[in-house]
């Protein structure tokens, strides 16, 4: 039976993928459906109860740069905030939120139900329509067929899950959900390579049975910082801190005494698990050396008995869990309310997407979130944006959006992802950007404001919003410009102690604050600059000038590699034609099917003199279509 | 491969012409002459001038302009056309690279006339040969250049950069882990550390490219095989004393041959055998010394020997062949069978008294060597080496010079990145996957 209305973007599942997915297809004026297997789990919280971090924090404000959900919820669920790398340089700084996690589904689910153009629907999907290798809509459990012009796949969370605790194995999805697997089954059957990996998650522990006076605590920053752009600093809800926690002496005698009951040290699991995440088990193994292992003990909830243990990820069985936690400082009462558990599952390989994170199978099709292979919510939330935004475009016949590593940290995920694939779930890190130093969270806005507005993504209040910024920056830097500072000033004696060489002659604001050692605030303690009203915009002024040397080269550097960006390897191109390749080239080739010479030139064991011998052939075809 | 950049390379082979050529091709080719000539060039116009580096004048010749699209690339394209001598020409190429042109890559030029529709369609497959003989020839090269000490002082010093990468980028990217705190002191020793060690490279390895100008190979096998009597005939004079005693020869007796206006040093050793002579017993010394040090030792065998293995060669020189080796069957006139058993290594027969192959040995000598005009040699291989230290240098020393602060750790890091960058250029690519693995494997990640 076929559903009577036609939909222009239909997104499985309300994970962070498919709610950024949605309502970036809707803000676009796509009429939007959302399909989640359960209502009530839109915009859960599956894993650790916290958003931002280093290197995720950037991709959240790149999402709110767009009008994007995650970074607005976080600021009405965060309850505590922190920024990290606060001391370090501004590209290396990133907020990280604690939230809560039933505010935050909230909130979610709220905000999703009022967006104009999104209608939610709750029902398992279990096949898509595909016709001529083009996505025509999705086939309902119930038997129903919706018709739509693209469909965006976030149904990712632990396909074809296989759970481990001890011994003990369970098929099942995120603890407590049904591993998806019907719909999995049948985009397995379309041809598209899967592979799997694996992961962990720690036992959570009820607050009550734990001796918090015992712990030294972590409060949030004062003032409490805040994730979106366009908050007004009254959004958050109370708040309050983590407690910090050690593994001791006993806790390693444990491990290493219950070693073979791991399902991996038994090798039973053969996924591969993130480097970054090692259970408590592997670090005791790996770093016999240390004696003990931080814990961070962070409440779920404003309203929840449970504590998060990050940092003791296991999957040994549950009495011996219990002895683990119970040998932690301040834990010896302490009981589990859930026990910790190892899963493996599939994911879709992303080197089968393009950099709109359409397939490169199916038209039309688009993926995102952990289907493609990434780990956690930010990563997943930045991928449903783009794949929405796109999936949005081409319902209306527009143009890609497609955003460089250049431009944004998205950008580097979803080419990383789409170039190169991955061995363990992908997670963003800062040092994965090589123009770290132009990225960052200060300026995501700049980055980002001014292309999704016009894709039809901004909202009319935040375009206004990010128009009177840029106006403020751009006159506070005149002022600082035409503010001249004589040395026979009075009261210069602050400023001088800063200089590392006393003021000889008259110089402006803006040129003493190249200086390295001075900062804004000593042109106002030590020359008697009047402040700007909003310190966020000072704080803008002053990174751009202390960065913009090292700006300019990396604009050259970016520069460079342009061309190869620019030059489109045909997708149905073939590498056997192509003289003088080794064959070793040419099987990575084939398998990677890069996009651009730039991302061929990114393979691992392609070597220059290849790309040399690809460039030649592209323009030869180039030639040859013009003869013809 | 990079086609924004300005390229330069020798447009003349290498060895001793009466003129050399450099040739630069790309946006920055103008400036970068002019700043070197000191003069204003015109279009199509040839002019008579200097090179300068600084002040010093490192030669004299005429430069010519030939402007965008009417070049051989189609670029920009500046020639410089001064004295021959590897030297020279060494000195020209390095006050380009200084100026920010990059040493060409196999067949860029021939690349990017084709890419700028200089070349029509029907070449194009001429070209991917062209490519791909001297990458070929590029990797043995660049192979060569890193042999020995040099090769194992870049190798520590990339190793020193990995870790000291991997601490500054744990403390960015993980803050939250109990690792040991930032020590902005060690910061600046290790950058120290890496500033020196950089300096010291690239000072050996223009030592190197000194020593290597003259290509030098050896001539190694047992008593009266005839080394010395192949020494003779090349040099067409008697040098060696000749005679039918087993070992005569007794200390290295050197003779420099010019094949193709390339200056090739052939030295002849004393037969090698356990001797109790105490002089034939340090001529062997030395000749062991020769075989460490040479481009291609050659390894006669007479009629005596009737297959020629690795072990053979081995048990010759003393040690299993690490260097190249070639093999030189003498005497071909008292050969009994016209079949030799086949050998792993090259192999051409030679007779002194019938002159047999003698003049064929000159060019397989080249070929051996890898010194055929157009094809890349290990001294442009040691040159564009050189220029990628330059290059890591410039960011380190950037790095050293900035007011060393938490503060500006981010700023480091990337002088950082792009010192790893051009030293990746030289041993392979470093990804930032491979650095979080560094990472993950030095400190206990995991939050």
């Amino acid at each position: 039976m076929d559903y009577k209305q036609q939909f222009d973007v239909i997104v499985i599942g309300g994970g962070h993928a498919g709610t950024e997915a949605a309502s970036a297809a809707a803000r676009i004026g796509c009429n939007t459906l959302l399909i989640s297997h359960s209502i009530e789990t839109i915009g859960q919280m599956s894993c650790n109860p916290a958003i931002g971090g280093i290197g995720k924090s950037h991709l959240v404000r790149e999402i709110d740069a767009c009008d994007g959900l995650m970074a607005k919820i976080t600021d009405l669920a965060g309850i505590q905030f922190r920024i990290l790398n606060q001391r370090k340089g501004p590209a290396v700084r990133a907020t990280r939120a604690q939230a809560d996690r039933i505010l935050y589904r909230q909130f979610m689910r709220h905000s999703i139900e009022t967006t104009p153009n999104l209608t939610v629907f709750q029902q398992p999907v279990c096949d898509l329509i595909i016709e001529q290798n083009r996505v025509e809509g999705v086939v309902l459990a119930m038997g129903l067929k919706l018709r739509s012009k693209s469909v965006v796949v976030t149904a990712g969370t632990f396909l074809a899950g296989q759970m481990h605790i001890g011994k003990n194995q369970q098929s099942g999805g995120r603890a407590g959900d049904p591993a998806s697997n019907d719909l999995a089954s049948s985009l397995r059957d379309k041809s598209f390579r899967t592979s799997r990996l694996k992961t962990g998650t720690p036992p959570r522990i009820d607050f009550r049975s734990v001796e918090l006076d015992l712990l030294p605590k972590q409060p949030g920053d004062d003032p409490t910082p805040y994730m979106s752009m366009m908050s007004k600093g009254n959004e958050h809800p109370r708040q309050t801190v983590c407690f910090l926690s050690n593994t001791t002496e006993k806790t390693r005698d444990i491990i290493l005494e219950n070693l073979h009951l791991s399902p991996m040290h038994a090798g039973i699991i053969d996924g591969v698990g993130p480097r970054y995440c090692p259970s408590i088990e592997e670090k005791v193994v790996r770093f016999a050396d240390k004696p003990t292992h931080q814990i961070f003990l962070e409440p779920e909830g404003l309203t929840s008995h449970e504590l998060y243990p990050n940092g003791v990820s296991t999957s040994l069985p549950y009495e011996v869990q219990l002895d683990i936690i119970r040998s932690l400082e301040g834990c010896a009462n302490a009981s589990i309310t859930r026990p910790g558990y190892a899963i493996e599952y599939d994911f879709f390989d992303p080197r089968d997407l393009k950099s709109t994170l359409e397939s490169k199978l199916i038209r039309n099709l688009y993926f995102a979130g952990q289907i493609n292979g990434t780990t956690g919510y930010e990563e997943a939330g930045a991928q449903g944006l783009l794949a929405g935004a796109n999936a949005a475009l081409s319902a209306f016949e527009r143009p890609p959006w497609i955003i460089g590593r250049d431009e944004g940290y998205i950008g580097v995920m979803v080419d990383d992802l789409t170039a190169l694939g991955t061995q363990e779930p992908y997670r963003m890190f800062t040092s994965r950007a090589e123009y770290r130093l132009a990225l960052r969270e200060d300026n995501a806005d700049i980055r980002f404001t001014e292309r999704a507005r016009e894709l039809g993504m901004v909202s009319e209040q935040r375009w206004k919003h990010f128009n009177y910024r840029q106006e403020q920056i751009e006159k506070e830097t005149q002022r600082l410009k035409d503010t001249w500072i004589r040395p026979d000033k009075q009261n210069l004696q602050n400023l001088n102690a800063v200089l590392k060489s006393p003021l000889v002659k008259e110089v402006t604001a803006h040129d003493l604050l190249k200086r390295p050692e001075v900062h804004y605030q000593d042109l106002v303690d030590g020359a008697g600059i009047e402040p700007h009203q909003n310190p966020s915009i000072s704080c803008q002024i002053e990174i751009l000038i202390k960065y913009s040397g090292y700006i300019d080269r990396q604009t050259e550097e970016i520069q460079k590699l342009k061309n190869n960006e620019q030059v489109k390897i045909p997708s149905d191109l073939n590498y056997s034609l192509i003289t003088g390749l080794s064959n070793e080239v040419r099987e990575k080739l084939v398998d990677y099917q890069p996009q651009t010479l730039a991302q061929a030139s990114r393979i691992p064991g392609v070597t220059s003199a290849a790309i040399s011998l690809l460039l030649v052939h592209i323009k030869k075809l180039d030639l040859m279509n013009l003869a013809s | 491969m990079n086609l924004s950049d300005t390229i330069v390379a020798s447009a003349t082979a290498p060895g001793r012409g009466a003129v050399g050529i450099v040739r630069l091709s790309g946006p920055k080719s103008l400036s970068i002459a002019e700043t070197l000539s000191k003069k204003s060039l015109k279009p199509r116009f040839s002019t008579y001038g200097y090179i300068f580096d600084d002040d010093t004048i490192l030669d004299s010749g005429l430069w010519v302009f030939f402007q965008a699209p009417h070049s051989f690339t189609g670029e920009n394209v500046i020639e410089f056309q001064g004295h021959g001598g590897p030297v020279v020409v060494q000195a020209v190429l390095r006050s380009m690279t200084k100026l920010g042109a990059r040493i060409a890559g196999p067949g860029e030029f021939s690349q990017r006339a084709f890419l700028n529709n200089k070349i029509d369609l029907t070449q194009a497959e001429a070209i991917n040969d062209l490519i791909n003989a001297t990458s070929l020839s590029a990797v043995k090269a660049a192979n060569q250049s890193l042999r020995g000490v040099f090769a194992s002082a870049i190798h520590e010093l990339i190793q020193d950069l990995i870790s000291l990468r991997t601490q500054i980028e744990a403390h960015i990217d993980f803050p939250d882990e109990d690792i040991n705190p930032v020590s902005i002191d060690l910061f600046k020793n290790q950058l120290t550390n890496l500033d020196s060690k950089l300096r010291t490279s690239i000072q050996s390895a223009r030592e190197g490219v000194r020593l290597n100008r003259t290509t030098e190979i050896v001539l190694v096998g047992a008593p009266n095989t005839g080394k010395s009597s192949l020494l003779n005939a090349l040099a067409k004079e008697p040098l060696a004393i000749v005679t039918d005693i087993p070992g005569t020869t007794r200390d290295l007796i050197r003779h420099d041959l010019l094949i193709d206006g390339l200056e090739i040093r052939v030295t002849d050793t004393a037969g090698l055998r356990t001797t109790a002579d105490p002089i034939e017993e340090e001529g062997i010394k030395r000749a062991i010394n020769a075989i460490e040090t040479a481009d291609l030792v050659l390894c006669l065998f007479d009629e005596r020997y009737d297959e020629i293995t690795e072990k053979t060669v081995a048990d010759l020189i003393g040690k299993s062949p690490t260097t190249n080796i070639g093999i030189v069957k003498t005497k071909q006139d008292l050969q009994t069978s016209s079949t030799i058993n086949q050998t792993e290594f090259p192999l051409i027969e030679v007779s002194t008294v019938t002159e047999f192959g003698l003049e064929q040995f000159k060019k397989w000598l080249l070929q051996e060597l890898n010194l055929t005009s157009n094809l890349e040699t290990t001294i442009l291989a040691r040159d564009r080496h050189i220029a990628l230290l330059e290059a890591a240098l410039g960011y380190i020393t950037q790095a050293k010079n900035q007011d060393i602060q938490i503060e500006t750790i981010d700023l480091i890091a990337d002088d950082l990145r792009l010192t790893q960058n051009a030293l990746s250029e030289i041993t392979g690519a470093f990804t930032s996957d491979d650095l979080l693995g560094s990472i993950f494997s030095t400190f206990c990640i995991g939050k």
